[in-house]
């Protein structure tokens, strides 16, 4: 039976796949360069929509505005306003691996660490950024299973729909490499910024407009517009602390901004990225925020938050338009999925690969992208398979495994006395603290995400993310200071504090 | 006399920085104001408000303030860096 939704989809995958194809073969060559950072060719209005496309997703569009359907306007603290920050911290912590990753043609995240702190920490890097990402991928796929089973009316189940993206994922970054991902995803980023808008303008009009949307919120629901609700325990200030750091500085750790440094072709392109995404994050994400908010106008008593996104834009568009807007949340989520998957890709084939096998081809390099590709795909469909986990809890799950790497990261580029095993130590107790208070929350029947990202009592009022981070930086000086220099780490000062970086 | 108005320059950088970034993770100054202002609750304007001058400071310090980097210093430092020789560490990864 034709379905238009499932049609705009295919169309939209297929149509990506061949603009992947496409962009690849506009290439002179396919070195490993090409493949991995697309030749460090990437001019910035490519790199700023490939860069929103690659960290917005299923958890950014159909989390937030659940999110907002739930909690109100306190979740401009998580996606929104809590980004812009990203413009001096991702310059501060990656001007260097701009800099020197272009000088020394760096192609994946584990090489600055490699390069400073030794084979040890490149090989941990990869393995963290594994974990963190995998609860983050099964999290935009399990996303796309949801989406794809709503958008066909249950007639594609939901496991199956779990194959629907990754199938043509795989296909184009198969096919294109970074070049074709980054042009796939800045097609699909302006895409979705646009149905976003229009979106965001029909649910408005729909109730008079957004003033009068607003009012009719607030008469209804008033405590979606306080802070300190329910006591004071909602939106208090050490939750929005927690959350509005986590999602802030675990965007500065994701392999994302490594590997789009890597791909900048100037310095303008660099800087004119790393501006505008948090502006864009603040309008982009407001709006499917306040479609939430809107959304309890259409549907006060919605039992799935995470489906307003989908009902709202059905209740206010045309079946056309609603599929669009719906193909703009799935293209978030896929786009999502080809940043984090081609970065571990990337960090196995160049960290750990080359550590076993140094003088490796630029072909067996590919090669082996290509398989670590399909096997990430099938490791996330495998967990995607049962649906119980939220979605949110997932992708929070990623952010704050990934923070406590902005420690060695500082380190790396700003303190000549830090050390591997500073590194190592603050990297190990980081997640693994991470990983206690997952199992902790499990076990106690807490709750992940509360025990992450709730202040808790017996830990002096902070969230178990920021325990872990404070804990993390803790062990990184002190270890640092009570262990001597390596001849790794002496021998990497000299490029790492050159003086023509400062 | 450059050098020195440069180093203060940074600092008033980083500590506006700070201060605005602080302002953008927790409403701690502006948090208590009830009310909706253009509709939307008047704290959550506040930190609009507080994320644009963020923004406004980022982009005089990126492209305004001389002190980021620019294309016209990038090939200068490149060609220094390479000069640089990786080491047996990145696995012969750049060379």
């Amino acid at each position: 039976m034709f379905n238009i939704k499932i049609a705009i989809i295919t169309g939209i995958c297929v149509g990506s796949a061949l603009i992947s194809y496409a962009a690849f073969r506009r290439g002179k060559g396919k070195s490993a360069d090409d493949y991995f950072v697309a030749g460090s060719s990437l001019g910035y209005f490519v790199l700023i929509f490939s860069l929103l496309a690659s960290f917005l997703s299923a958890f950014a569009m159909l989390g937030i505005s659940g999110m907002g359907y739930r909690l109100g306007f306190g979740s401009l603290f998580v996606l929104t306003v809590n980004l812009v920050p990203l413009g001096f911290l991702w310059y501060f912590m990656h001007r260097k691996t701009f800099l020197i990753g272009r000088s020394q043609k760096w192609m994946s995240m584990g090489a600055p660490f490699g390069q400073r702190y030794g084979t040890a920490m490149r090989t941990i890097i990869p393995v963290v950024v594994l974990v963190a990402s995998v609860p983050y991928l099964v999290a935009q796929i399990q996303g796309i299973g949801i989406m794809i089973e709503e958008m066909s009316d249950a007639e594609i189940p939901y496991q199956a729909g779990l194959f629907f993206a990754p199938a043509f994922i795989a296909l184009y970054l198969i096919l294109g490499g970074m070049k074709g991902a980054a042009w796939v995803n800045t097609v699909q980023g302006v895409f979705f910024t646009i149905m976003v808008f229009i979106l965001f303008f029909a649910v408005m009009r729909e109730n008079g407009g957004f003033a009068a949307t607003m009012d009719k919120v607030a008469l209804r629901h008033p405590e979606m517009f306080e802070l300190g609700a329910k006591g004071g325990k909602l939106w208090s200030y050490p939750m929005i602390f927690g959350f509005a750091a986590a999602m802030c500085l675990g965007s500065v750790c994701f392999p994302q901004p490594y590997m789009h440094a890597y791909s900048s072709r100037s310095a303008k392109g660099f800087k004119v990225m790393i501006l505008v995404f948090g502006a864009i994050c603040v309008v982009v994400i407001s709006m499917t925020t306040m479609i939430g908010i809107a959304g309890r106008l259409f549907h006060p008593d919605l039992a799935n938050a995470d489906r307003i996104y989908g009902l709202t834009a059905e209740d206010t568009l045309p079946d056309w338009g609603a599929a669009l807007a719906v193909a703009g949340a799935f293209t978030a989520a896929t786009t999502t999925v080809i940043g984090v998957v081609f970065g571990n890709a990337s960090n196995i084939a160049n960290d750990l690969y080359k550590l076993i096998k140094p003088k490796a081809t630029e072909k067996q390099l590919v090669r082996l992208g290509r398989i670590c590709i399909a096997g990430i795909m099938a490791i996330c469909i495998a967990l995607a398979w049962n649906p119980d986990i939220p979605i949110a809890e997932l992708a929070i799950i990623g952010f704050g495994i990934m923070t406590v790497t902005i420690f060695p990261l500082w380190g790396t580029y700003y303190w000549k006395r830090s050390t591997r095993f500073g590194a190592i130590a603050a990297t190990l107790t980081g997640v693994g603290m991470n990983l206690t208070f997952i199992v902790w929350g499990v076990a106690s029947g807490t709750g992940i995400k509360r025990m992450l990202l709730a202040p808790q009592d017996f830990l002096c009022n902070l969230n178990g993310f920021l325990v872990s981070f404070i804990v993390a930086g803790i062990v990184f000086i002190g270890v640092s200071l009570i262990t001597p220099l390596g001849e790794t780490e002496k021998k990497s000062l000299e490029l790492f504090f050159h003086p023509s970086l400062d | 006399m450059n050098r020195k108005k440069s180093v203060w320059g940074k600092r008033a950088f980083i500590a506006g920085f700070i201060i605005l970034t602080s302002l953008c993770w927790c409403p701690w100054a502006y948090g208590t104001l009830t009310g909706r202002t253009l509709a939307i609750p008047t704290w959550a304007v506040w930190a609009y408000i507080c994320a644009a001058a963020l923004f406004v400071l980022e982009w005089v310090f990126l492209f305004i303030s001389q002190m980021a980097i620019t294309d016209e210093e990038l090939p200068g430092v490149i060609r220094d860096l390479e000069a640089v020789g990786s080491d047996e560490a990145t696995g012969g990864e750049g060379k």
